[in-house]
């Protein structure tokens, strides 16, 4: 644990936040006001939770470009069955089976039908977007949802907002599955040389299906809250863009999109720096045409940042490893 | 050891002016020697073979000569001026050009583009002047024999027409040298022929090859002079007269039988078999092979590159399908369908490429080691890490890898370490049938003899050993039983108390000693009822 925290305080994604969130309290007053923090974190929550998704993905070295269409998928299928009064089971259920379904289709689509990752994923996100599109005709289905459903999205406990509550603890599970588990160890060493760890004995196919079962599901739970928060199924509008976003919150987060490096926290930062920076901007009024440059830039200054400490970091293990094994001889 | 005929080039009396004299060339990459102090002359219009076992430095010399690598140390001097050739292209321009194994062939483009590929000639206005190009093409393609039109796309020609334009483009540079690094490797009888006939042509004109090939009769039929290397090292040279095949052989191997250090004594001979296999084919790496592996056996594999070694290991591992065949793995019958079954039932694979294959350079050394066998650290809660961590530091000790730390990266140990991590790896996944391929390959003598220490100890506590290695006196070192591969099948197998290097390097070769090859006495041989 306590290597952990060395690790993460010498982390630059860390460092960037931090000053991020001390030059976001200079700049607005407001923007140290716990309402206002923990507004910022309800609005990170829903593309934390699928860059969550994401993340885990890339660490086995894919990419899910389906995510943003799950998403509206699972929102539009809620609404309807909430609409056509159907148990609180298939309400609940259903969405996130067809998740899984999709997520089981990619990881198919990758393994056994050998697609490129981005191939694969861009097939399901646009064949999922329609099929949403033509299960709801097009239009957005309106649910009058109940209080207790509304709560997922609007609710408090304990202080905090129950989406964020959500965000943090599946950003607890990916931990503990990623850094306890055996499917974790093989996530990252598919991602870091699928070749070696196959001769190893890791049973790659199982593995990267898993992950992108995993990455669906987070992204139908996410459709979920969205619904409950616009009380609607948006079968065209929502989650648009989701899987950019994600992906810019995993790579500010400094998990390599080449695959077997990174961290859960990563992708849960960078799902907070994107938040507090468009949090930041409406605080001090930048229009909202703004926001998407400095989007852009963010990521920039995200990455250059990691390059630097790659820089760093291999010059230092370099220095130690030489240094030891002189110390070893002499 | 000492070879009479051989004398050091220095000392010849010369009759031509020399063209390129290399004199105590080095090279080490990350420590490891690969060339040390080697001497070499070319003279105008020779053909010189350059020979040695794999891992001789061969390559490295030539990729000096070539501009692609620049030596750690010694002189290279072209017409008697000192030179630095830090590029292809400047190698090019000095006159020197190779045709590597693997042809810089552009598959879309036709052959005339292929030609002119480096070298576009412009005219009037600064446009390319296709006219003069396809005029001067046609010429030398004429010369070559080359038997289709310019405007072919490079894709629909034979692998010895490729070679054919590969030529041209080095006529097209005014080559002074051509290295051909394994040219015949892929062509047929009569390709060959007509690339022997232009050989001499280009010969007759004052231009030097250098032609590197693993057959010794092909050396014979065309080459003037062979200097031979060892280890990285010159060993001497001599010129094709005055030369025999096992002359030769010896020269390269170094190695009188008498010499061979004996396996200390064992009797796996009335030992248990624990794996046998049964015309395993697998197109067209695999052409039917039988062989029978003993309880305490270290079976050595021998043979040239694409004689099927690394195909063989990796079926038998379950890594690669096979088209038929029957195995049978300690009583138990069938192949493995993929390495996770192969590893559950005691078989481990060290593969050839150790940082490709072999390992994850980016994960530290303890994740490393307990990769293959994680399940066994799983518990209620989660992975047991401190007993993960404890039992690849036992490991890391047993198998005596010289670390900083479990925590260090992989990457950052050297080649003989990171073998170190491989075998502790199937060590730590109980194996008891282990497939080493190449498991020396690019590690420093030292490093070598602590490899060749596990193996015995392994065979000590019972497992079996298949290792596959191109040095042929590691195999005669440390096996109890060498097979000789040739062509995707096992044309014979030496007991250690036959063991003759001579008869085992003509053998790999697809020679056996004495009589023609014939594929059904061998196997009778190999299975050795």
């Amino acid at each position: 644990m306590i290597a952990d925290a060395k690790r993460m305080l010498l982390n630059s994604n860390l460092v960037v936040l931090i000053v991020v969130l001390v030059a976001a309290g200079l700049v607005s007053p407001h923007f140290w006001t716990s309402e206002n923090l923990l507004n910022v974190v309800r609005a990170a929550s829903l593309i934390g939770i699928v860059a969550i998704g994401m993340n885990v993905v890339i660490l086995s070295g894919g990419i899910d470009l389906s995510v943003g269409s799950i998403v509206a998928l699972s929102g539009a299928v809620a609404a309807s069955a909430w609409v056509g009064n159907a148990s609180v089971l298939t309400f609940i259920g259903l969405p996130l089976l067809l998740a899984v379904l999709v997520g089981l289709s990619n990881g198919w689509l990758v393994t056994l039908a050998g697609l490129q990752p981005f191939v694969a994923t861009l097939v399901t996100m646009t064949i999922v977007r329609g099929a949403g599109l033509v299960f709801t005709k097009g239009q957005p289905v309106y649910a009058n949802y109940s209080e207790e459903f509304l709560y997922l999205s609007r609710g408090w406990m304990m202080g905090v907002p129950v989406p964020a509550l959500l965000f943090g603890a599946i950003a607890i599970i990916t931990w503990y599955l990623l850094k306890w588990r055996v499917i974790g160890r093989q996530i990252y060493a598919i991602g870091a040389n699928e070749t070696a760890a196959r001769l190893s004995g890791v049973p790659v196919n199982r593995v990267k299906v898993a992950a992108y079962i995993y990455s669906a599901l987070l992204a139908g739970v996410a459709g979920l809250v969205l619904t409950s928060r616009m009380g609607s199924g948006e079968p065209g509008q929502a989650g648009v863009f989701w899987e950019l976003d994600a992906i810019a919150a995993v790579v500010i987060g400094g998990t390599s999109l080449m695959g077997g490096k990174g961290s859960v926290w990563g992708a849960v930062i960078g799902a907070l720096m994107i938040s507090i920076v468009s949090n930041l901007f409406n605080l001090i009024g930048v229009e909202p045409e703004w926001q998407q440059v400095a989007k852009g830039s963010i990521i920039l200054i995200a990455v250059g940042m990691q390059m630097i400490s790659d820089e760093l970091a291999v010059f230092r293990s370099t220095f130690r490893t030489s240094s030891a094994v002189n110390g070893e001889k002499s | 050891m000492t070879v009479a005929s051989i004398d050091r080039p220095r000392e010849r009396n010369v009759p031509k002016p020399v063209f390129i004299q290399a004199r105590g060339i080095t090279k080490s990459y990350r420590g490891v020697k690969a060339l040390r102090g080697v001497d070499l002359d070319v003279h105008p219009g020779e053909t010189l073979a350059v020979v040695g076992e794999n891992g001789a430095g061969k390559s490295t010399l030539m990729k000096i000569l070539s501009g692609a690598v620049e030596p750690s140390g010694g002189e290279l001097r072209i017409d008697g001026e000192p030179v630095r050739l830090s590029t292809p292209q400047e190698a090019r321009s000095r006159g020197i050009s190779t045709i590597y194994q693997e042809l810089m062939i552009a598959p879309a483009l036709t052959v005339l583009e292929n030609v002119f590929l480096s070298d576009l000639r412009r005219g009037r206005f600064g446009l390319l002047d296709w006219d003069g190009m396809r005029r001067e093409a046609q010429r030398i393609l004429a010369r070559l024999g080359f038997p289709a039109s310019v405007d072919t796309t490079a894709k629909e020609l034979s692998v010895a027409e490729l070679q054919l334009i590969e030529i041209a483009k080095s006529l097209i540079h005014r080559s002074r040298l051509i290295i051909m690094d394994e040219p015949t490797a892929s062509l047929a009888k009569e390709e060959v022929d007509n690339l022997f006939r232009i050989v001499r042509e280009l010969k007759s004109e004052g231009i030097a090859i250098i032609f590197i090939t693993h057959h010794l009769h092909e050396i014979f039929e065309i080459c003037d002079r062979a200097v031979v290397l060892r280890d990285g090292s010159y060993v001497g040279q001599a010129m094709i007269t005055s030369l025999t095949e096992d002359k030769l052989v010896t020269m390269m191997l170094g190695h009188a039988i008498s010499e061979v250090q004996q396996r200390s004594s064992s009797a796996v001979r009335e030992n248990e078999v624990v794996l046998s296999i049964k015309d395993l084919r697998r197109s067209p790496d695999l052409q039917g092979i039988n062989l029978r592996l003993r309880r305490g056996e270290i079976l050595g594999i021998a043979g040239l590159m694409g004689a099927g070694r690394t195909e063989l290991v990796r079926a038998i591992f379950g890594a690669d399908r096979v088209d038929s065949g029957e195995m049978q793995i300690k009583g138990k019958v069938g192949m493995f369908a993929s390495p996770r079954a192969a590893l559950d039932a005691g078989v481990g694979l060290a593969p050839e490429d150790r940082k490709s294959e072999g390992l994850i350079l980016s994960l530290p050394i303890g994740q490393n080691i307990t990769l293959p066998s994680l399940g066994q650290y799983a518990g209620m809660l989660g992975l047991r890490l401190g007993a993960e961590r404890r039992r690849a530091g036992e490991l890391s000790r047993q198998l005596n890898v010289k670390m900083a730390s479990l925590d260090q990266l992989v990457g950052n140990l050297s080649g003989g370490n990171q073998q170190k991590v491989v075998l502790a790896k199937l060590v730590g996944a109980s194996a008891d049938i282990y497939l080493l391929d190449e498991p020396t390959r690019g590690i420093d003598i030292g490093a070598k003899e602590s490899i060749f220490d596990l193996i015995w100890q392994l065979t000590e506590k019972g497992a079996s050993v298949i290792v596959i290695s191109s040095a042929i006196n590691e195999l005669l070192r440390v096996c109890d039983t060498i097979a000789c591969m040739h062509l995707g099948r096992i044309i014979r197998t030496f007991e250690r108390a036959d063991f003759d290097l001579n008869a085992i390097m003509l053998s790999i070769m697809g020679k056996t000693a004495g009589h023609t090859p014939n594929h059904n006495d061998s196997r009778l041989e190999a299975v050795r009822s």
